[in-house]
C-alpha cells in the first residue's frame, strides 16, 4: 500500500533540494481544509451513486410512475424521483466524508500520534453532526440520545474500517 | 592570509557545528516519531511530530549555547579563563 514518493528530490547533509512551489504544494495537499474538501467530493460521489442504486428501484419511483400516461412522462417523474434521492443521498454523504476526514485530520495533527484513536473520535462527532438535524421534530433530550446513537455507530464503523485497512499487522 | 585561514577554519568549524546537529537531530526525531512501519509514507501525525521535535531541538540547542557562553564569559571575568 505504500507508495514510493519519489518525485520529491533527496535530502543530503540537509540540504534540500526541492523547489519552492514543490514546498508550497504538497503543504497545501496536506492541509486539513483540503483533505476534507477532497473527502467531501468523493463522498458526494459516492453519495449519489448509492441514490442511483438505491433510490432508482424504490416504492417512490413506482408511485411516481404509475400516475403517469404517456411512456415519456413516465419517464420524467421516474427520473425526477431517482434524482432527488440521488441529491440527498449525495448531501449525506458529502457531509460525512468533509466533517469525518477535516475532524480526523485536525485530531491527529494536534495530538501528533497517529493511532486509531483519531478515528474513533473523529466518527463519534460525525455520527454527532449527521443525527443532529432529525426529519422529524423531537424533545431534546429524544435529540440527544439519537445523537449518541449516532455518535457511537458512526464511531464504531470508522475504527472498525480503520483497522481493517491500516492497523493490522 | 592569515584571515583568510582563520574565516576558513571558523567555516569549517560552523559547518562541522550543523553537520553534526543535523545528524543528532534526525537520528532524534526519528526515534521518538517513527513507531510503526505499516506504510512508506509519513502520515499527518509523524509528520507533526517531526516538525515540531525540529522546533524543539533547534531552540533547545539555542539555550544551551546561551547558557555556555553566560558561563564562559562570568569564567573568564573571574577566574581569568581557568576553570
Amino acid at each position: 500500500m505504500s507508495s514510493n514518493n519519489h518525485h520529491h528530490s533527496m535530502v543530503t547533509s540537509g540540504i534540500s533540494t526541492r523547489s519552492k512551489e514543490e514546498i508550497i504544494i504538497e503543504r497545501a495537499m496536506e492541509s486539513c481544509l483540503f483533505k476534507s474538501m477532497m473527502s467531501g467530493v468523493a463522498g458526494g460521489l459516492f453519495g449519489s451513486l448509492m441514490g442511483l442504486v438505491f433510490g432508482g428501484y424504490s416504492s417512490a419511483v413506482d408511485t411516481a410512475v404509475e400516475t403517469q400516461g404517456t411512456v415519456k412522462q413516465k419517464w420524467l417523474a421516474g427520473s425526477r424521483v431517482a434524482k432527488n434521492a440521488c441529491v440527498r443521498q449525495a448531501k449525506t454523504f458529502a457531509l460525512w466524508g468533509t466533517v469525518y476526514s477535516g475532524t480526523e485530520c485536525a485530531i491527529e495533527k494536534y495530538r501528533a500520534k497517529h493511532d486509531l484513536w483519531n478515528s474513533l473520535v473523529a466518527g463519534c462527532i460525525t455520527g454527532g453532526v449527521l443525527t443532529s438535524q432529525p426529519k422529524i421534530p423531537m424533545g431534546s433530550k429524544a435529540r440527544a440520545t439519537q445523537m449518541s446513537v449516532g455518535c457511537g455507530g458512526v464511531a464504531m464503523f470508522s475504527l472498525a474500517l480503520d483497522y481493517f485497512l491500516e492497523h493490522r499487522e | 592570509m592569515a584571515t583568510n585561514q582563520s574565516a576558513l577554519d571558523a567555516a569549517k568549524t560552523e559547518m562541522n557545528f550543523y553537520a553534526d546537529m543535523f545528524n543528532k537531530m534526525a537520528d532524534q526525531c526519528f526515534k521518538k516519531c517513527i513507531p510503526k512501519y505499516n506504510e512508506g509514507d509519513l502520515n499527518t501525525g509523524e509528520m507533526v511530530c517531526v516538525d515540531r521535535c525540529v522546533a524543539k531541538y533547534f531552540e533547545v540547542t539555542q539555550k544551551v549555547g546561551e547558557v555556555l557562553q553566560g558561563s564562559m564569559q562570568s569564567g573568564f571575568q573571574a577566574g581569568g579563563g581557568n576553570r
